[in-house]
């Protein structure tokens, strides 16, 4: 519907994967595993890519924004807002950058000298939250352009995990369930109405405890720890009534969303959750669950899966999607929204 | 903004400090804990050099505040965090801004403040705490508008943190070097030390505002040359 007033849509997304690609067998095979766990079973990831020995969270950054910019069909001098909301912010020296935001360097490399710059922190649901902000600001006319990116080099937390006893720390086994990867996001201005709905945005902060991220105190770089168990059943005693409050809020029918991203902690995940989702609100039109290759690239995952899913040709212009965004501290929101025009044809 | 306060805290006081500022922020603008339905945070460092999850969710956490299983009708909050070096609150504020008016809720909690990351960081920084009720309409200043400037931006000027091998503890090290602005009041203006972490730079243009309600104008420049306006209306 066409109005006077100032809404946003998508106008292009894009993502980045480094080449090396590593199987999960490789590091987490029955040998190494407590009680011989069979993790690819377990988990439903075969493999994950990581970075090469240049390559850190701004270079991977770099490459989805370049893609996306492309795409899109702009000017990098156009955006006038790039937020970045990657969780690992590191260098490949493993330092965590600090300060200014990571979007600020990004901007730098990609030329956009006029857009405000800043960081969003909400863990893997920090590129919903902060697509949520660019919306408002395209919304409010202030800007015509903005960008949401993040790149995502996590996989130092294999590492520490697998420098420690898994026996004695078994809250590091989901550190094995990560990979590398970067994505982008454009927003653009429209005089067209609910390209874009986003549902209300949740944190349910009983579970603020159950995954955490940070330096590592023994040696260089990051270590995260999970009750992954327990993460998992908040998700899964809320995922229900979450949907059921988002379709009456984003004024959608189930039935006429034609693809469905949830974020992939494990594809086996995904599957517990869209049966939850199938059973109360009826069969899903095209559930993208295909992570077992990039494994949990975190706060880039459901780039990493609208790309596969454009390169195999599976997407049309003006189509509709939904994301369905997950982080610790527990946080849940989703996101609809009109697929990009030309979005097939993209290279 | 309805209410706010601020005080200079320890090292690694942060979230205790930030409780009890919200406690008091609530009480002071005559709303219930319940009301709040969103929490943004702004700083840069914290606990360990944290990166998940976001600090906001610590605050909601052991506010315990709207921490229940969802129904088609309950209540709920949404907490994440904001990062632009000291320009970090102008972010936050900005950003509940742009969020708050399509919440169901018409109140947020503005939090501001660092923590030491580690033992083996120097901290020759002074730490403040700095919270605020912003609601949607209310007897409170006015935020106008939040502008940005990069035009002094020097992007080799950063923070990092990083392993020192020596001492087998993470650190803070800054890279590059320059002559930091000073504090200046003229007028309606206010700009902090450049030097400042974010809760400073609330906690001094907020004394300075509750002398002067003429200062409208609060300038931050960040270390790396950026900065933010925010302009208020009384």
């Amino acid at each position: 519907m066409e109005s006077a007033k100032n809404h946003a849509e998508m106008v292009s997304f894009a993502a980045y994967l480094p080449e090396k690609t590593v199987k999960t067998t490789s590091f987490a095979g029955t040998k190494d595993m407590p009680r011989s766990l069979d993790f690819v079973r377990l988990t439903g990831i075969t493999s994950h890519h990581e970075v090469a020995k240049e390559q850190g969270s701004l270079e991977l950054a770099v490459q989805a924004g370049k893609k996306a910019i492309a795409r899109a069909g702009i000017e990098p001098d156009s955006l006038g807002l790039i937020i970045n909301a990657s969780v690992s912010k590191m260098n490949p020296n493993l330092d965590q950058h600090l300060s200014p935001s990571l979007a600020t360097l990004v901007a730098s490399e990609l030329g956009a000298k006029n857009a405000q710059t800043f960081d969003v922190s909400n863990a893997c649901a920090g590129m919903v939250t902060a697509l949520m902000i660019a919306e408002s600001r395209i919304k409010s006319g202030k800007i015509e352009y903005a960008m949401v990116i993040s790149g995502e080099f996590i996989t130092p937390i294999i590492d520490e995990a697998k420098r420690r006893n898994l026996y004695l720390t078994p809250r590091a086994i989901a550190s094995l369930t990560v990979g590398d990867g970067s994505a982008a996001y454009i927003l653009g201005r429209t005089k067209h109405e609910g390209r874009i709905k986003f549902s209300e945005p949740i944190t349910f902060a009983q579970y603020n405890r159950h995954c955490i991220g940070q330096a590592s105190k023994r040696h260089r770089g990051p270590q995260m720890r999970t009750k992954a168990r327990d993460l998992q059943n908040g998700v899964m005693t809320n995922i229900g009534i979450f949907l059921q409050r988002s379709l009456l809020h984003m004024d959608l029918k189930w039935n006429e969303i034609d693809h469905t991203y949830s974020h992939p902690t494990t594809p086996k995940a995904v599957k517990k959750g869209a049966k939850i989702a199938s059973d109360l609100l009826g069969e899903i039109n095209f559930l993208h669950n295909d992570s077992f290759d990039t494994a949990n690239t975190a706060s880039t995952t459901h780039g990493v899966l609208l790309e596969k899913s454009q390169k195999n040709g599976y997407l049309q212009s003006d189509e509709t999607a939904i994301i369905i965004s997950f982080g610790s501290g527990l946080a849940i929101l989703a996101m609809h929204f009109n697929l990009p025009k030309g979005v097939k044809d993209w290279s | 903004m309805l209410s706010w306060q601020s005080c200079k805290i320890k090292p690694t006081h942060l979230l205790k400090s930030t409780l009890t500022l919200v406690k008091e922020t609530i009480k002071m603008a005559n709303i219930q804990l319940e009301d709040i339905g969103l929490i943004v945070h702004g700083g840069v460092y914290k606990e360990h050099f944290r990166t998940e999850p976001a600090f906001a969710t610590h605050i909601q956490g052991d506010l315990s505040l709207h921490c229940t299983q969802l129904s088609m009708n309950s209540p709920h909050c949404f907490s994440f965090d904001v990062t632009d070096g000291s320009c970090s609150p102008h972010i936050a504020l900005q950003s509940i801004a742009d969020l708050l008016p399509s919440m169901k809720s018409k109140y947020a909690l503005l939090c501001v403040g660092d923590d030491r990351p580690t033992k083996h960081s120097e901290w020759n920084e002074e730490s403040y705490c700095f919270v605020a009720v912003i609601g949607m309409s209310g007897d409170g200043p006015r935020l106008v508008s939040v502008d940005f400037d990069d035009h002094q931006l020097n992007p080799n000027l950063t923070i990092r943190g990083y392993f020192d091998e020596q001492v087998r503890g993470n650190k803070v090290v800054e890279s590059g070097t320059t002559t930091y602005a000073e504090t200046k009041h003229d007028g309606h203006s206010f700009s902090g030390h450049q030097r400042w972490l974010s809760g400073q730079h609330m906690h001094a243009f907020h004394s300075v505002m509750d002398e002067h309600n003429d200062t409208h104008e609060h300038c931050i420049v960040d270390r790396s040359g950026k900065s933010t306006t925010a302009k208020w209306e009384f």
